[in-house]
């Protein structure tokens, strides 16, 4: 990403060009940046000099990248993983920028709420940003629990990563529901 | 044979005779061809040796009547009958030596253990391994991958200094210890977990990948092996091995039904278990 942002300075015309040429700028920075540097066996140094080489000569070579995520088949396990960044990610932005927020605007939430409940909106519309509101705390945190087995390798085969995936998509949307209805 | 003749068999050489003769008859019969099974095939091209060629899709039609099941063998039949430039690596053609590694329908596996899709109005995509700097055609520069194993020394180390009279002694392993292997050493290296891998795509440099992960752990798990806390202080940055982030792309995937991830996450838990400190000070020995 930084390289990318580099070479669209350095060169103005980088955005321009194809994108297996930026992409082939996107060499690395630092190719070791491992703790034990000092201590390195000799087939450790052939290793990082064979990878340094690597990169060098399909940069020279501008060789393309195979295609990758618009391609690949999206899967149970990618698409949950996928979804529990962007619901940290979300939640992670919002509930900081809306509680600043609230902390400069004058009065305080219950009056902004009166003032959502005034515009009398359509109360579909009104679910459904409960239900958008609800789903990322929901999902996040049931599969928040999954991921903690996950940390004492409880729970890695196939079978019951496919399982507990449903299984944890099943609960959270019935959370979810059940928050927007009955609270 | 005429009739007259055959009856005047033995009745042992007539019985034989008689299913000769039905046989032929048959087979005269059965000559009437059956309808050919066109299936598509779009397979990823680009040749280096072409100045500005840009990668594309090539379609091929291939009839399933007179083709293995396998999408290699309708490879091969392609290259053989239709177009000789098409490139790909193959080897044992029976799942073992890993170098038919690419991502067919979305999902990479070995082209010598995938069934070809009997559905004849879809067709089959075939792309090289996700994310990889292609060389030619289907063929990814798997260097990178190769140095990434190299690095964590894949090989038996002793302390006791056993090494140098090699072959004198057998190393003993108790069943229990073997048993611990068994998941592990079966691996052929074909990359596929590693290139389904979505953080192993954004940072293929520095984080090593399921494949490469699941042999350190191999290694660390062999009770014949000296090493275990050096192996396991190589892994102490942010990138090794903290880049995964249990995504679990790479178990769905592996085509000898292999369990990297779970690999993985029992490094993660010696990582945090053992003694780091101590390893430090053998590493700076």
């Amino acid at each position: 990403m930084a390289a990318m942002i580099r070479a669209s300075f350095g060169k103005g015309s980088a955005l321009l060009t194809s994108n297996a040429a930026l992409l082939s700028r996107l060499q690395p920075v630092v190719v070791t940046q491992l703790s034990h540097t000092s201590t390195r066996s000799q087939t450790e140094d052939i290793a990082y000099k064979e990878m340094e080489e690597f990169w060098d000569k399909n940069r020279r070579l501008n060789r393309p990248l195979s295609p990758h995520l618009r391609i690949y088949n999206p899967e149970l396990t990618s698409m949950l993983s996928l979804c529990h960044r962007a619901t940290g990610i979300a939640m992670a932005v919002t509930v900081p920028f809306v509680a600043a927020t609230l902390l400069g605007l004058p009065g305080d939430f219950s009056s902004y709420i009166e003032y959502i409940k005034d515009l009398h909106l359509n109360p579909a519309i009104l679910t459904a940003a409960k239900y958008v509101l609800a789903f990322p705390i929901c999902y996040h945190y049931i599969n928040g629990i999954r991921h903690l087995a996950w940390d004492w390798a409880i729970g890695f085969d196939l079978k019951t990563t496919y399982q507990s995936g449903y299984f944890v998509m099943a609960l959270a949307l019935l959370v979810t529901a059940g928050f927007v209805h009955l609270l | 044979m005429s009739t007259p003749t055959v009856m005047k068999l033995g009745p042992v050489r007539r019985s034989l005779v008689q299913l000769m003769q039905t046989r032929c008859a048959q087979t005269s019969a059965a000559t009437a061809p059956e309808p050919a099974r066109m299936k598509k095939f779009a397979v990823y091209r680009w040749d280096p040796e072409k100045p500005g060629d840009k990668p594309k899709m090539q379609t091929y039609e291939v009839d399933l009547n007179t083709c293995g099941p396998m999408v290699l063998d309708a490879l091969i039949k392609i290259k053989n009958e239709m177009d000789p430039t098409l490139t790909f690596r193959r080897s044992c053609r029976e799942g073992i030596c890993g170098s038919c590694s690419m991502n067919i329908g979305g999902s990479n596996t070995l082209a010598c253990l995938c069934k070809i899709d009997d559905n004849l109005g879809k067709a089959t995509k075939i792309y090289p391994l996700p994310h990889m700097y292609v060389i030619k055609d289907l063929v990814p520069d798997m260097s990178n991958f190769y140095a990434q194993y190299r690095s964590i020394e894949p090989y038996l180390k002793k302390k006791d200094g056993s090494d140098k009279n090699i072959g004198d002694k057998q190393y003993l392993q108790t069943t229990g210890d073997r048993a611990k292997l068994d998941g592990l050493y079966e691996c052929i290296l074909c990359a596929c977990c590693s290139t389904s891998c979505p953080s192993y795509w954004w940072n293929s440099d520095k984080y090593l990948g399921p494949a490469v992960l699941m042999q350190a752990y191999r290694w660390m798990v062999d009770s014949r092996d000296d090493y275990t806390s050096e192996r396991l202080f190589q892994m102490e940055d942010r990138f090794s091995v903290y880049r995964c982030h249990t995504i679990m792309n790479c178990t769905k995937t592996c085509p000898k039904g292999l369990n990297p991830g779970l690999a993985i996450g029992e490094i993660k838990k010696m990582l945090a278990k053992y003694n780091s400190k101590e390893a430090k000070q053998l590493a700076q020995a």
